[in-house]
């Protein structure tokens, strides 16, 4: 039986969707079975993320009110046979959907995929809840920003008071630059807060923009540096023991040679 | 005291609605009646436990709190108790709640006693106790100590950074644009005429 894994924020904004489809190609890519769920009724989006727009034709409410079975519903992968999303629709609201359906669903995707990943809605509401139902571990994205931390530690309390106690901690859009002269919180200091596991930190990239508009998961491209940083999270996902990357804005000729020399 | 009329709170075991002994009663039975309507959906089939402060009820006054709390279904009235600011004898003798992992933004802890944090207590975390708040850890929300009017109670955190500390309902609140780092020794916050100082517990400087 696989895992399933919540990526909620409580902001919006932060990178949720981004950051779903990224560790989802990125697993596939590691040969694992993969279902990804939207669960952001009324604001799809991840098929976009996906490039898989055209070919939504039922979605989660469809569903759980029984007019598609689950398997009927999802959406192949153009890239990866194994990798699966579940759409959310468009024309319906969160209410749609009950946590109590959402857990069922879960339950029943985790028996044929190694890992269910649901991207959850903005807020703290019943989409939350929704998204929160059948999760086994949850993995936080914050920016580096007082008011994503603020959200973040909220919904950490909150996901506590659910029973989900697997919670790590992904520190998406850094700019080191601004970390250096201080300008920015430092992932030390957002650890600290927030009191639960790092498991990767992706730095600000124009490739993510560009990549999500195109439709094809920034994991993909090995020399960007977005993509290396959610393949690494990928295979941390998996067990394996990966170094966290130092990343630094001079990637410049001189900034290498700077650090070439030990200068940096 | 805290200057409003009545207070709510929400506990394990139901909500607690505080009648501000201070205030002249047919302000708090008004102030009460509104402040129900206003949240209407709230009290609906909620456990109350009402708590008179220093005052104790007359048979009339205990029937208009009832009469305001019958016109919504379900409510339960669960205990009425009284409460008057702790001695210092009593004070040492008060439960502690000891939370042992840290209280998180948006969360609330309120103990009759006294409250023990080990851990941090985050921004937008809230700790009320009515004996004194132990911070094992940075204390960067509120706290709020000797709730019921104890003015000897004190807060003690490993990092003292908090957006506002009260205690006994005087309030003291963090400096706007205040980016000082506190101290990385424990602090203790204390009532010195009215006035909240804060101040390093190194040995000798309290008994």
């Amino acid at each position: 039986m696989g895992k399933a894994i919540v990526i909620t924020s409580g902001k919006g904004g932060v990178g949720k969707t981004t950051t779903t489809a990224n560790i989802g190609a990125g697993l596939a890519a590691l040969g694992q079975q993969v279902a990804l769920i939207d669960a952001d009724i009324g604001l799809r989006n991840l098929d976009l993320f996906m490039g898989l727009e055209n070919r939504v034709v039922y979605h989660l409410v469809d569903v759980v009110e029984g007019r598609a079975s689950w398997k009927k519903a999802i959406i192949r992968d153009k890239r990866f046979e194994n990798l699966v999303l579940l759409p959310s629709a468009q024309v319906r609201d969160k209410d749609s959907v009950t946590p109590e359906q959402m857990k069922e669903l879960v339950t029943e995707m985790k028996q044929e995929f190694d890992f269910v990943l649901v991207d959850c809605p903005a807020g703290i509401e019943r989409g939350f809840k929704n998204a929160i139902a059948g999760a086994d571990q949850a993995l936080m994205v914050v920016n580096p920003e007082v008011s994503s931390v603020r959200d973040a530690d909220r919904v950490i309390g909150l996901l506590e008071a659910d029973g989900i106690s697997d919670i790590k901690l992904i520190v998406n859009r850094l700019r080191p630059s601004m970390v250096k002269r201080g300008e920015m919180l430092a992932i030390k200091d957002i650890v600290d807060l927030l009191a639960v596991k790092l498991i990767g930190v992706v730095p600000e990239d124009e490739g993510i923009v560009i990549s999500s508009n195109r439709g094809e998961p920034i994991a993909l491209t090995q020399s960007a540096k977005a993509g290396l940083a959610f393949q690494n999270i990928s295979r941390r996902l998996l067990g394996e023991e990966v170094p966290f990357v130092e990343w630094h804005d001079n990637d410049t000729f001189f900034g290498r040679l700077k650090k070439l020399f030990g200068m940096e | 005291m805290p200057e409003e009329a009545v207070l709510f709170r929400g506990t394990r075991e139901g909500i607690h609605i505080y009648l501000n002994d201070e205030v002249e009663f047919p302000r708090v039975i008004s102030s009460l009646e509104q402040r129900l309507a206003t949240s209407r959906n709230f009290f609906q089939g909620a456990r109350v436990v009402i708590n008179t402060g220093r005052r104790t009820l007359t048979a009339d006054q205990m029937a208009a709190v009832s009469s305001i709390l019958n016109k919504y279904e379900g409510v339960q009235l669960v205990r009425l108790e009284q409460s008057r600011a702790a001695t210092a004898q009593e004070n040492r003798e008060m439960t502690a709640l000891i939370v042992e992992k840290p209280v998180r933004s948006g969360q609330q802890i309120y103990h009759p006693g006294h409250v023990i944090i080990i851990g941090d207590v985050n921004p937008g975390a809230e700790v009320v106790a009515e004996g004194n708040i132990v911070v094992m850890g940075a204390l960067r929300g509120t706290a709020h100590a000797g709730y019921a009017g104890n003015r000897s109670a004190f807060v003690v955190a490993n990092v003292m950074m908090p957006s506002q500390v009260s205690i006994a309902g005087i309030l003291a609140r963090r400096p706007d644009g205040d980016t000082m780092q506190a101290k990385l020794e424990p602090e203790i916050a204390r009532l010195k005429d009215d006035q909240i100082i804060i101040e390093p517990c190194h040995q000798g400087s309290y008994e």
